[in-house]
Formats: structure tokens, C-alpha cells, sequence
């Protein structure tokens, strides 16, 4: 199901109410492929009906959160409107691949020593795991533009830093959790920094289902 | 045209915020006190969510270039026309060459001081500096009267502030100590707090519930503990997934008084039921639109 032009949405969830203007719609307890397909299939047929009621929509690992304007409707029809969308939605046709040009290594701060540390393989093989996959825009949050990239290599499995940095620069590419990002601002963060970026993450816009690719340049 | 003279600590220019970004990171964003920001706007007839000045903990002095009418709202605040005081909620004239100075009082972080035509130059969202110009938009209608009968609400922030909630995504998790701690205990605001959360200290709340939650959507008034215990009040510049426990839920009707709670000052949480949250969101809609 996560091939293909089409994903099925989702007939099976659980709903909270949240607050008295939002519905959180739980399709999973664990970060799995086919929970995040549920989640985007969901999101798109939410985005593609665009009901006036509707405010925003926050994807995220295995959940989907609907703002919605409670002058308008309440949550039981809200979750009436969820359960009637179409079986199926098309992935959206502006569905991009990205192609972000990264310099492993180099300028400080960096992890990259260190996380070929404590996985006990080469640099060159960490940056050769790094930019072998293709990723998945699974979600966008933390700061504007800042991407969860789903589909990084088991293998490349390290946790957050023990302690985050104050200040991650711009273009920073880097892993924790299972997963990989780009940070489209400086900014506080946790992760391991593999190596930095010139492109203008902010221009690329980034969007939920999207495909990124990492190329190393020198 | 007005003129920053004087920028005062955080000076920005706010409006009602943006709806329809999440999905991109971006989050509503718009003055951390929209209730202000709609009365002071209704008092000079402009458009609810016209942008305006949001002013905190220190005021700015601004120069009128040219005639203006203004008005604010907001905490307990002076604020001045040349040295004549201006009462919340009631459209003043500023003339050229006047100077229009705003300091902050005892109750209260923030006020809103909105210019009949409203702010033009489109610096929303940015620390304005100081000897900013800042151009003020067409006037489209005449002040509005009798905006000021809702300042009571305001004027009567007090100590500790009383916040309405709901129960949050995880606030099951939490046992009936943790909870008793948060629905009927006081909390301090941090100096830590900034218009992407308010974190407050106080009784720890502590989870009965280990495990790891995974990382959802959050909105402004979602209240997360940290693993250490502490309660932080999202904001209107939250970042739009949190990965922390959610105990409760601001209810829209009291959302503008998280923008109101000052470092050092106390805040209790009162649990309210859904539907309570819809009546106050309908009431203070009904309120709003009785002056238009």
C-alpha cells in the first residue's frame, strides 16, 4: 500500500477530544510504515475535501490532530465527516523529490567521528549508509520547515545527544531516533550532526509525503 | 506614520495569526493576548484582527507623524497621551507631534495598542527596533463606543490567575496525586517563559504511566509536563508536535490569559468540562459580536 498512486484511508481509529476545537485521530502506538500511510492517507483526503469547518491539520508519527471551528461543528460531527471520506485518495500530484547536496564531516559542530564511533564502522560508511536511502517526508514540526524523514537505515540507529546543543546551525543534517532531518534554521537541538547543507531548506518547502534524497559533495 | 521612539522590551507587531500551516510547521503565531488585541481594534473600529502593537513587560514611546486615533487594552497599564492618561478600551486622538507612552502596572504582561486603519507596514511578527516608522492603514470606519464595559475581564486579572481547562491527550496517565497537584495547587511562571510556552514551577506532576509517548500534534493552551514534572503552557509560537505528556488543554475562552501571566506571578488551573469550554467560546463570541 505505501507503493502506488493511491493509499487507502484508514476505517479503523480511535478519536479524542482534545479540546473543545480539536479532534486527535490515533491510527497506531507504534512508528511503523504502514501506520504513517494511514496518517497521510487521512491527511490528504482531509486536505483534498477542505471542509470550511476546517482549520489545520498536525500529522505526526501515528496520529493526526484536526483543528476545527467550533462555531461550526462539534466533534461527534467532525468524526461523522472523517469516517464518510472516500475509500481511497491519490497521493498529491506536486509530491516532489529532493535532492539536498550535504558535506559530511567538516565544520564543527559535528558527530560524525562519533557516531561512527559508537556504531564501530568507518565515517565512509556512515555517509555511505546516510545518502544510500531514500527518505519520506513523514511529518513537518518543531520549527517551520523542520521535516521528520522517515526511512533511514536501521543500521544507522544512534540516540539523541546526551545533552542537545544550544545552537545547531542552518543546513545541519543529521540522525536521531530512526529517523533524519534537516534543520532549515539555527536552533537548539538534540540530534548527531552528520554534516551541513547550503540549500535553502526554507525554499525547498518540504511537504508531508515528499521524497529526499542526500548527495555528498566535497 | 507613527515613529518608535522608545521600543520597549518586546515590542512586536501582532495580528490575529494564521490558521492553515501546521502541516508545514508553522503555528498560529498572532498576538499572545487575542482578546486584547479584538477590543482594542473594536475600540478604534477597526477589523478584529487588524495588526497592532503588542507590548511586553516594558512600553514603548511612539510619535504620531500624523493625526491618529488609537486605543489599547490589556493588563493593568498606563498609557498616555503626552501626559494625558487614556483610559482601556476607548478610542483616543493622537496629533501630530504627540507623544503616546505605555507603562506596564502590577497586573498583567502584555497590552495591546491598536491605530484606527491599523498597522500597514508589514513587519508582523518581528521585535520592532528603535526610530522604527511604521505606517498606518486606511481608516475604514469611525471608534466604536461602549468596548470598554468588556474590560472587566482584564482589569480584573488577579492573583493567583484562574485558568480554565480541559483534560488533555494523556492526562490518564497522570495519578490522582499528580493530578490533585495540578488541578488544585498554585504554580509560579517561570522567567523562562516566552511566547513559545509559559513553564511554570510548583508542585512536581509526576506520571504514574512510563511510558514513552510519541510525539502528536499540539496547539496553543496544550499544557505538556516534562519528564522532570514541570507543566509548560504551549503558546501561540509552539512548535506544532510535542513529545511530552499532556496533561490538559486551555480552554479558548481563557487562552489570551496565558499571555497575561507574568514571571513570578501564580496561576491555578481549574478542570471544566467540554462542553462548559463551548458555552465560554460561544459567550465570549456573542460578547464580541454585540459591539459590532
Amino acid at each position: 500500500m505505501s507503493e502506488g498512486d493511491e493509499l487507502a484511508v484508514p476505517r479503523t481509529w480511535q478519536a479524542m477530544r482534545v479540546s473543545e476545537s480539536a479532534l486527535l485521530i490515533e491510527l497506531g502506538d507504534v512508528c511503523a510504515p504502514l501506520t504513517q500511510d494511514a496518517v497521510h492517507a487521512l491527511f490528504f483526503a482531509l486536505s483534498a475535501a477542505a471542509p470550511p469547518w476546517l482549520l489545520d491539520l498536525h500529522p505526526a508519527y501515528t496520529s493526526l490532530l484536526v483543528e476545527f471551528d467550533a462555531h461550526v461543528v462539534d466533534h461527534v460531527e467532525v468524526e461523522r465527516f472523517v469516517r464518510v471520506l472516500p475509500s481511497c485518495v491519490p497521493r498529491p500530484a506536486a509530491r516532489r523529490t529532493h535532492v539536498v547536496p550535504v558535506r559530511y564531516g567538516g565544520e564543527a559542530p559535528c558527530d560524525l567521528d562519533a557516531v561512527a564511533q559508537a556504531l564501530s564502522v568507518s565515517r565512509d560508511d556512515v555517509i555511505a549508509l546516510h545518502a544510500g536511502s531514500s527518505y519520506t517526508v513523514a511529518f513537518l514540526g518543531f520549527m517551520p520547515g523542520f521535516a521528520y524523514l522517515a526511512g533511514l537505515d536501521p543500521r544507522l540507529s544512534v540516540p539523541r545527544r546526551a545533552a542537545p546543543r544550544a545552537r545547531v546551525p542552518q543546513g545541519s543534517v543529521a540522525v536521531a531516533a530512526g529517523q533524519s532531518a534537516v534543520y532549515p534554521d539555527a536552533g537548539p537541538g538534540g540530534w548527531q550532526l552528520l554534516g551541513r547543507t547550503d540549500a535553502d531548506v526554507r525554499a525547498l518547502s518540504f511537504q508531508v509525503g515528499d521524497v529526499v534524497r542526500f548527495e555528498p559533495i566535497a | 506614520m507613527i515613529e518608535i521612539v522608545v521600543p520597549g522590551a518586546h515590542t512586536r507587531v501582532e495580528d490575529r495569526g494564521r490558521h492553515g500551516r501546521a502541516h508545514l510547521g508553522y503555528s498560529l503565531g498572532g498576538a499572545a493576548d487575542m482578546r486584547a488585541l479584538a477590543l482594542a481594534n473594536a475600540s478604534v473600529g477597526n477589523d478584529l484582527g487588524a495588526p497592532a502593537l503588542e507590548l511586553t513587560l516594558t512600553g514603548p514611546t511612539v510619535v504620531a507623524a500624523v493625526d491618529v486615533t488609537c486605543a489599547w487594552c490589556g493588563g493593568a497599564w498606563d498609557v498616555l497621551v503626552d501626559d494625558a492618561p487614556a483610559p482601556p478600551c476607548v478610542a483616543v486622538r493622537v496629533r501630530r507631534g504627540q507623544a503616546l507612552r505605555a507603562i506596564a502596572g502590577k497586573t498583567g504582561v502584555r497590552a495591546v495598542l491598536a491605530f484606527a486603519g491599523g498597522i500597514a507596514t508589514p513587519t508582523t511578527g518581528t521585535v520592532i527596533r528603535s526610530g522604527a516608522r511604521l505606517s498606518i492603514g486606511p481608516v475604514l470606519r469611525s471608534p466604536r463606543q461602549g468596548v470598554d464595559a468588556l474590560y472587566a475581564a482584564h482589569a480584573g486579572l488577579a492573583q493567583p490567575q484562574l485558568v480554565r481547562v480541559t483534560g488533555g491527550a494523556q492526562a490518564t496517565w497522570f495519578g490522582d496525586d499528580a493530578r490533585r497537584a495540578f488541578f488544585g495547587e498554585e504554580f509560579t511562571v517561570s522567567a523562562d517563559s516566552s511566547r513559545r510556552g509559559v513553564r511554570l514551577l510548583g508542585p512536581r506532576v509526576e506520571r504514574a504511566d512510563a511510558r514513552e509517548p510519541i510525539s502528536e500534534g499540539v496547539t496553543a493552551g496544550t499544557i505538556q509536563v516534562t519528564h522532570a514534572g514541570d507543566p509548560i503552557v504551549l503558546h501561540v509560537d509552539q512548535t506544532t508536535t510535542g513529545g511530552y505528556a499532556k496533561i490538559a488543554n486551555v480552554i479558548g475562552a481563557d487562552l489570551w490569559k496565558v499571555g497575561q501571566l507574568r514571571p513570578g506571578s501564580r496561576v491555578r488551573f481549574e478542570r471544566v468540562s467540554l462542553e462548559d469550554a463551548r458555552e465560554a467560546l460561544f459567550s465570549w463570541h456573542t460578547q464580541l459580536h454585540s459591539l459590532l
